[in-house]
């Protein structure tokens, strides 16, 4: 009988454990996560996992504008003390880190997410929990939308990226009839709502719609199926990965573009190593929403930014892609003043105007009615090695072949 | 059955009380991990018959949680049902389902059983995928909170007081099946289906019963898991929160009820405390999973067992190897 | 529409990748009886080796191969004397955990390297393709259904003739009964894992041109990998190369002629319908029922 006296002792040990667990103190400040020097921010991300490959260039953008902005002085007498954490693009864990965050770290608001569904999972803790949300990179429509006071993106949605490569390809000369590979998944479907509803008005027909699954390592049944229906102009929206699978296999079966991807393959030049060479990848336009190719004069100093704090990031697009939300947090943390809510913070976002986005192609714009801060783009495409920015529409100052 | 001593009897008790005054001064947080907890001891609990007690090598359990998550959501969101009606009903849903699976087990061995039902598995999410009309895809389902007598039970303590006493009742349906001669069928069938069958088991219909019984609580566990996260897609229900789910059994014994409870405790909880080694996460998971494994082949359990820190449940037994190639 | 010879030859190079992995999955379970749900990782594991030998090391594309095999080899037989010797005798279950736990530690220790890009690994030919007969292939789709095919013919022999072979084969009858005629079954262990493994980096090495290099780049080719040893029996060296085939060309003729929506799903759809019609698989035989 005696070796069952372990169990109520072990079950009071689970209370006190589980007290201790819970019962922190909260800080005594004014608001929560501000002190006399210090704002506290929460960051979440996919740090784990398969895509932590996108994870940690998209954060360190991020964290490379806070650190910067700290280092010039901070913000009204306060430093930004960022707290990072992982959500492995999971929406359990998503949940897991945000409530987190916000129960334990008492942070005054929060910038991340970018995997669209394990961001989503988290908009009605921030709603309920009336915590300031600024989105990373997660580009689902109903992540921002409808508006609410709390919820705010910088990065451009999925639908408004469909649109502007229908837009695009309504621009060009001669396109009529047109062919569609794409993944299925949220990301994905995002974009292809918009372009299903734009193709649907006249002019344009979709001769081919394919299905390429994610982690795909052969297109030959897509590529022989646009093939035979002829279009005049290929969407792929795919990944880097599966993107560079398409063409390669694209120009094996000799079929021809142009293609135009999303701005998941604003890097061109990587997409043309990983099919294969230059010479894969002629033809290939993709939306961008930074302001230019990594190398170029426009993005010099986001770039010099990067390497300072992150001098091992090899900067690529994503590199960019959470910097535009930050310079909107610094900016609304400044112009609330020195003595900083909530409210005030929300207000100040809420008046956002041009404001420069740093790498961002846009101005960010951000009002009560509309919380999707950055909507504008352009085409990229490859001339001769080097990426050429199109502007929005095909012109025909650029000639294609 | 041995006589209990009070103590031991009150044990549950105990617990439960402590979960319910911890409940009163947890964050947010903590009750979300403690609900993902318990919702977890449903799942494992459910795995555990089929692969532990009933010997049956089947991948089908993260895709039936996912039927009975989407069942939910779906009644809830889609068809306005109440969520009081929606939940029982992700159960049978997956239940009906799950039995389908037993059609293959009656004629297979294991690891073409294994293949079936992850392929069953793949089939399943890819409809949840394709299946636009219904299911929305992608995109996900939104599952609000319940009410409950004009209350709205939203939050995560409330959801906690919705998944505690299902948690319970359901742990002690299962003691209460294992104890019965139903379990003593399952045990019997993973012996030996011959020795079973000549005993006067219809195996037939007990790996049927085990199958569905255990996509029952697999799908209350979906429905569960639906509430507290109060949105799902179809990814969630893949390979990884399979191998979490064999992870659970496994780590925490197969061959007991408290092996569910510790791995789901264990299993739950490691990623959290991880989350200061981010970077290092996976490899800790990974070594974790292997050491414990290797160290204890019968899960954690065994040793607690041994140096009588757990009592020996009645049906239990050490493992040994049961089968060799025939 | 879309020429059925094509999609045929097209099949036939991927499912000479999926019969790769199915080899190396089916000598550890014919000896070992265990589901090695790392053989993913083993192969990303033979593809980063041969990739750092070739970019970092400067070897020259055969010998980084070479090196990618050896040093997968000894990768399998650390395995084996490290973790699974000591459980040998456990539950088949409780080892298929054994493996996928190294599964999750190897993905994170690959992450710490290579976690932050996806590579491209150079195929062995300079040429995109080559047209044979109005079809086009790529050489390294002709190198993988070549090296597929050698592998099958080397094994056949390599159990047939050589002593380990027999030992080997000795040992997958019965443990026992090979302990009793004085095989170290220890080492066959270890053989047997060295030499999947060695397919399996070969395999990973073949297949990283095709699919670019990630940590989680096993994991599709292991699914596929199962699915043909399965259609295969688990049990047969030849069936598992006819299962990889299979898988290859009903995945092709699918997407091809029913719709891709159906490619990735179609070997899963085909397993369930022959597994229903012939329970053992193609290849394997008839378990007997001992009372």
């Amino acid at each position: 009988m005696k070796r069952y006296r372990i169990l109520p002792t072990s079950a009071l040990a689970l209370c006190a454990a589980l007290a201790l667990m819970g019962a922190r103190a909260a800080p005594a400040a004014a608001e929560e996560g501000v002190t006399a020097d210090t704002i506290r921010v929460g960051m979440f991300g996919p740090l784990t996992g398969p895509v932590s490959i996108y994870g940690y260039p998209i954060n360190d953008g991020a964290l490379a504008v806070y650190k910067a902005t700290n280092d010039a002085g901070g913000i009204n007498g306060r430093k930004i003390e960022v707290i990072q954490e992982d959500d492995a693009c999971d929406p359990a864990k998503s949940r897991a880190a945000v409530k987190k965050l916000i129960s334990r770290d008492h942070v005054f608001a929060i910038h991340g997410g970018s995997c669209s569904g394990a961001t989503f999972a988290t908009r009605d803790t921030m709603i309920d929990e009336e915590v300031p949300f600024m989105v990373m990179a997660a580009t689902l429509d109903k992540i921002s939308l409808p508006v609410n006071r709390y919820v705010y993106t910088t990065t451009p949605p999925g639908t408004s990226d469909g649109a502007e490569i229908v837009r695009f390809i309504r621009s060009m000369p001669n396109v009529k009839r047109v062919g569609i590979v794409r993944h299925v998944d949220e990301w994905a479907n995002a974009k292809m709502e918009s372009i299903n509803a734009s193709l649907e008005q006249p002019g344009l027909t979709v001769v081919a719609n394919e299905v390429l699954d994610r982690n795909a390592t052969d297109a030959t049944t897509q590529v022989l199926h646009l093939k035979a229906a002829k279009p005049d102009v290929v969407i792929f929206v795919t990944y880097p990965a599966e993107g560079a699978v398409f063409l390669r296999d694209a120009r094996k079966y000799d079929l021809a573009g142009p293609f135009i991807g999303t701005n998941g393959v604003t890097d061109l030049l990587d997409l043309a190593q990983r099919a294969g060479g230059l010479n894969a990848a002629t033809d290939v336009y993709a939306t961008a929403f930074v302001a230019g190719p990594v190398g170029s004069p426009a993005m010099a100093a986001s770039t010099a930014l990067l390497k300072k704090y992150y001098p091992d990031d090899r900067p690529q697009s994503v590199s960019f892609y959470g910097m535009s939300g930050a310079y909107a947090v610094v900016d609304a943390l400044r112009r609330a003043g020195p003595n900083l809510t909530r409210k005030a913070f929300l207000d100040a976002l809420e008046s956002t105007k041009n404001l420069p986005a740093g790498p961002a192609f846009c101005k960010i714009n951000i009002t009560p009615e509309n919380h999707q801060g950055c909507l504008a783009q352009q085409m990229w495409t490859l001339r001769d090695g080097k990426i050429v920015a199109l502007g929005e529409t095909w012109s025909p100052t650029n000639p294609t072949n | 059955m041995e006589r209990l001593p009070w103590l031991r009897r009150l044990f549950p008790f105990v617990l439960i009380l402590a979960l319910l005054a911890a409940s009163q001064v947890m964050d947010n947080y903590l009750q979300y991990i403690v609900n993902l907890v318990l919702i977890y001891v449903i799942i494992g609990i459910g795995l555990n018959f089929l692969l532990g007690f009933a010997g049956q090598f089947a991948f089908a359990h993260a895709a039936l949680m996912g039927i009975g998550a989407y069942t939910a959501a779906l009644l809830t969101t889609r068809v306005g049902l109440s969520f009081w009606l929606a939940l029982p009903l992700s159960g049978v849903v997956a239940a009906v389902i799950g039995a389908g699976a037993a059609l293959p087990a009656m004629r297979m061995r294991r690891v073409y059983l294994a293949l079936v039902t992850l392929a069953f598995a793949q089939l399943i999410i890819w409809v949840l995928i394709n299946w636009n009309a219904v299911t929305l895809g992608t995109d996900g389902v939104d599952l609000r909170a319940p009410y409950l007598f004009g209350w709205r039970m939203r939050g995560d303590r409330n959801t906690f007081y919705i998944v505690l006493p299902v948690t319970v009742f359901l742990y002690w349906l299962a003691r209460r099946v294992l104890e019965s001669h139903v379990g003593r069928a399952f045990i019997a069938i993973r012996e030996n289906e011959i020795v079973a069958r000549s005993n006067g088991i219809s195996v037939a219909w007990t790996k049927t019963l085990v199958f569905a019984l255990s996509a029952f609580y697999a799908g209350i566990g979906g429905g569960l898991y639906a509430l507290a996260l109060g949105f799902i897609v179809p990814d969630s229900f893949g390979l990884g929160q399979l191998t979490l789910h064999f992870s659970i059994v496994v780590l925490g014994g197969m061959l007991s009820l408290y092996g569910a409870v510790i791995g789901a405790v264990v299993l739950t909880t490691l990623p959290e405390f991880l989350r200061d080694v981010q970077a290092l996460q996976e490899i800790i998971y990974g070594l974790v999973l292997m050491v414990v494994i290797l160290v204890m082949p019968q899960g954690i359990v065994g040793p607690l067992k041994r140096f009588g820190i757990l009592p020996r449940e009645v049906l239990a037994r050490n493992w040994r190897r049961l089968e060799r190639r025939g | 529409m879309v020429n059925l010879l094509t999609l045929l030859v097209a099949g036939l190079a991927n499912g000479s990748l999926y019969a790769l992995v199915a080899l190396g999955l089916v000598l550890i379970y014919k000896t070992q009886d265990v589901v090695n749900f790392a053989h993913g990782e083993i192969l990303m594991a033979g593809a980063f080796i041969g990739f750092s030998a070739y970019t970092f090391l400067h070897l020259p594309y055969g010998w980084s191969l070479v090196a990618a095999v050896l040093l997968g080899g000894l990768l399998g037989a650390v395995i084996e004397r490290v973790a699974f010797r000591r459980v040998a005798n456990q539950h088949h279950i409780t080892l298929a955990m054994v493996t996928v736990g190294l599964s999750v530690l190897m993905k994170g220790l690959a992450r710490i390297p290579f976690g932050r890009d996806i590579n491209t690994y150079p195929p062995a030919f300079k040429a995109d393709r080559v047209v044979l007969w109005g079809i086009p292939i790529s050489p390294q789709h002709l190198l993988t259904i070549a090296m597929a095919a050698s592998l099958a013919v080397a094994l056949y022999l390599f159990f047939r003739f050589t002593a380990l072979g027999k030992k080997m084969r000795a040992t997958q009858q019965t443990i026992v009964g090979a302990q009793l005629v004085g095989i170290n079954t220890g080492n066959v262990f270890a053989s047997t894992w060295a030499l999947a493994a060695m397919i399996g980096a070969a395999a990973g090495v073949l297949a990283a041109p095709l699919s670019l290099l990630y940590p989680d780049m096993g994991t599709n080719f292991l699914l596929k990998g199962f699915a043909a040893a399965v259609l295969g029996g688990f049990e047969s060296v030849p069936g598992a190369i006819v299962g990889g085939f299979i898988v290859g060309v009903v995945e092709m003729l699918f997407g091809g002629f029913v719709s891709t929506v159906f490619q990735q799903v179609s070997a899963f759809f085909i397993i369930i319908l022959v597994l229903f019609l012939k329970p053992d698989g193609l290849f394997g035989r008839r378990a007997l029922a001992r009372v």
